[in-house]
């Protein structure tokens, strides 16, 4: 209990504390945003090359590379968001994500190979559209299968009233074949 | 004919419940990384004062490498147990702290009120946290002295973690070495 107190003390005084900064400066905190392309420092960052193996493509740039990003830009998830793709996520993340895939691209690996980069690194999670494969394709038959189950339903229900419908027709010229005849 | 649609309402109601009943059993905010069990990516990053890192160099002893930002309510909450940890394991587990975008003049102020844990590295364009997949900070990833990373801690990290995953990483003789 004591702990419990001492830690929401240490909070509430943090929170003062990062308030009263934050209004004794007027300028809003630095974020470290992606640099653009080239500008890391140097001997600097993370190995990756030997995880994604060759570039399976050729080097893209200008137009071209800007139209490749978008497009695998709409492939990926904003991992700060909810359901969107990092092409529509103005997140420092999404930025980030965005700043590799230009860079990956740039060096000549392939849309396929960028997304399967962020897949090992997030998980399948990180892929707006889930790949056909395993439980997901539960989600990919599922609307097929409903809407056929629900066809076949409809089918046989009409299938049902006919049915009924000739036989009561049936009976009812009997009858007035009966009745005609005495 | 009632009994049919008693039937076919069952047939589909029961199957979504029992999945509603397994999905709200599990957290959709915790996502399982796939690089548990696979070595860590390298990286090599300068710390507030210049000093270069690199994890590779790190190799025969355990390191904890911590993904965290001043306006991260869990980092501060987080951030007595990891200096606590960082005292007691000093010299046999390396902790290292990864700055997840925010202003390094900041992390410096609030290390040196609050105490550091370890290193803390400026991860310049984010490149380090998307090689390790994280979504938002803290994050923790232990990696053992073979340089794989053996668990991965979402949010802050509780004592019991720290502790059980530690000892454990204490405890494992490296394998690979030499």
């Amino acid at each position: 209990m004591r702990r419990a107190t001492a830690l929401l003390g240490l909070l509430a005084a943090l929170t003062l504390a990062a308030s009263a900064s934050a209004q004794e400066t007027d300028t809003p905190p630095r974020v470290a945003l992606p640099p653009a392309e080239g500008e890391f420092r140097p001997g600097l960052g993370v190995e990756t090359s030997h995880e994604l193996g060759d570039p399976l493509g050729h080097p893209l740039s200008g137009e071209e590379l800007d139209r490749a990003v978008a497009e695998v830009a709409t492939d990926i998830r904003c991992p700060k968001c909810q359901a969107l793709s990092i092409a529509d996520s103005g997140a420092a993340s999404a930025q980030a994500m965005r700043a590799e895939a230009r860079s990956l691209l740039s060096q000549g690996y392939t849309r396929e190979q960028v997304v399967g980069y962020f897949e090992q690194r997030y998980g399948e999670f990180v892929l707006l559209e889930p790949r056909a494969r395993g439980l997901n394709l539960i989600v990919w038959a599922a609307p097929a299968a409903i809407v056929l189950l629900g066809g076949l339903l409809v089918a046989l229900r009409l299938r049902q009233r006919q049915r009924s419908a000739d036989e009561s027709l049936d009976t009812y010229l009997r009858q007035v074949e009966q009745e005609t005849a005495t | 004919m009632n009994r049919k649609v008693l039937l076919v309402g069952l047939g589909i109601s029961l199957p979504l419940l029992v999945l509603l009943g397994v999905a709200f059993r599990h957290d959709p905010q915790i996502v399982d990384s796939p690089l548990v069990g696979k070595p860590a990516p390298n990286f090599r990053l300068a710390d507030l004062d210049g000093n270069i890192v690199d994890l590779a160099e790190l190799r025969g002893r355990p390191v904890i490498v911590n993904f965290w930002a001043t306006y991260c309510v869990p980092c501060w909450a987080e951030h007595p147990l990891l200096v606590e940890g960082s005292r007691r394991w000093q010299g046999e587990i390396h902790f290292l702290g990864v700055i997840f975008q925010d202003d390094p003049d900041l992390i410096a102020q609030f290390t040196a009120e609050y105490g550091r844990w370890g290193p803390s590295l400026i991860d310049e364009g984010g490149r380090v946290a998307i090689a390790y997949g994280v979504y938002g900070p803290p994050e923790t990833f232990f990696i053992d002295r073979d340089g794989v990373i053996v668990d991965k801690a979402i949010g802050a990290v509780s004592p019991d973690q720290l502790l059980g995953v530690a000892n454990r990483m204490l405890a494992q003789p490296a394998a690979a070495t030499g």
